[in-house]
């Protein structure tokens, strides 16, 4: 009922779309497409492979082509996704310039990408 | 053969479809042709991004190959993104000037957005063909086509649209005086999927 009331309130501004939420992401490898220094110390840790999912958005492959960097360099690694009470392992690619490819079970790959993760997409140590 | 009159290619292989939310100011001079893939199966998804959005090219062509016309080649649109360098695509330039954009692309303790948008600047203020083009001297033709993450590929340009492409910049090259060496892949230019506009033949 609560939840009802809440979602009531808030329909015109959300229309109670049930939210995707990020856990538990693991960077598993890191690497580059083409064979150049650039992305010899791109990495990123756990954390910052979950901060980045939660910073960014869910882009179409036309907003992906036009508005975003293709960078060699890349994390991959698997994140959990909850959707709608259910939860499935993902298979994620970050790349340098700001996207990323989540590929779940039995799904299309999703295009990600974040204008604010500069501080996270730097050249590690 | 067509007429380009006030930047428009006149011909009946070409449907105008111009939206005048590309046009970002007037083009002085094309000195080169770049070659895209949309990252849409459809034109249609792409004429919706053009409504609203500011980012386009010239031309468009179709999965059945009609060339549409999206915006007058004697406006500038938002169609290349940022600059690779061409001194450290190609060997034909001075080790100094190399040097110099190796020291910007590899620069550390920055993020890699502001490495590649440092030097986009630094390319930008070269004269074509020193640089690769930009928005401001080139003509953009897209080819409806998707990008298909299980093969981490865009789709091969099929047969129709390879004809449509040869046709349209034979005659862009005609009418604006092009060399062959002026017509380029988006991924060549700028940092895109380097499998964007590989199967595109002309």
């Amino acid at each position: 009922m609560k939840s009802f009331l809440l979602c009531s309130i808030f329909f015109t501004v959300t229309a109670c779309a049930h939210t995707t939420t990020f856990t538990n992401a693991k960077a598993i490898s890191h690497g580059s497409d083409q064979p150049n220094s650039l992305c010899e110390k791109f990495n990123l840790t756990n954390n910052e492979a979950l901060e980045f999912f939660k910073k960014s958005k869910e882009v179409d492959g036309i907003a992906i082509h036009n508005e975003y960097d293709y960078l060699p360099c890349y994390v991959k690694g698997t994140i959990s996704l909850s959707h709608d009470k259910t939860t499935k392992t993902c298979e994620f690619t970050i790349r340098a310039g700001g996207t990323a490819e989540l590929t779940c079970p039995n799904e299309e790959a999703k295009f990600y990408a974040c204008k604010k993760c500069d501080d996270l997409l730097r050249d590690k140590p | 053969m067509s007429k380009l009159i006030d930047g428009e290619l006149l011909d009946d292989k070409v449907t105008q479809k111009i939206y005048k939310t590309l046009h970002k100011g007037k083009m002085n001079k094309v000195s080169a042709i770049i070659v895209h893939q949309t990252g849409a199966d459809t034109a249609e998804q792409t004429f919706n991004s053009y409504a609203n959005s500011p980012i386009g090219a010239h031309f468009l062509i179709d999965k059945d190959g009609t060339i549409y016309q999206t915006a007058l080649t004697t406006k500038i649109a938002h169609h290349v993104g940022k600059l690779k360098s061409r001194c450290l695509q190609t060997p034909a330039c001075a080790k100094e000037e190399t040097s110099a954009a190796n020291a910007i692309y590899l620069q550390k303790g920055i993020s890699y957005s502001v490495r590649v948008q440092n030097l986009h600047k630094f390319e930008a203020e070269k004269n074509y063909p020193d640089r690769y083009p930009t928005n401001n001297d080139s003509v953009g033709i897209e080819i409806a086509g998707k990008f298909i993450a299980k093969t981490q590929s865009y789709e091969t340009v099929n047969a129709k649209q390879n004809a449509s492409l040869k046709w349209l910049i034979a005659e862009l090259s005609q009418h604006l005086s092009l060399q062959a060496g002026d017509v380029y892949r988006h991924p060549d230019v700028s940092y895109k999927q380097p499998s964007e506009a590989s199967s595109a033949a002309w």
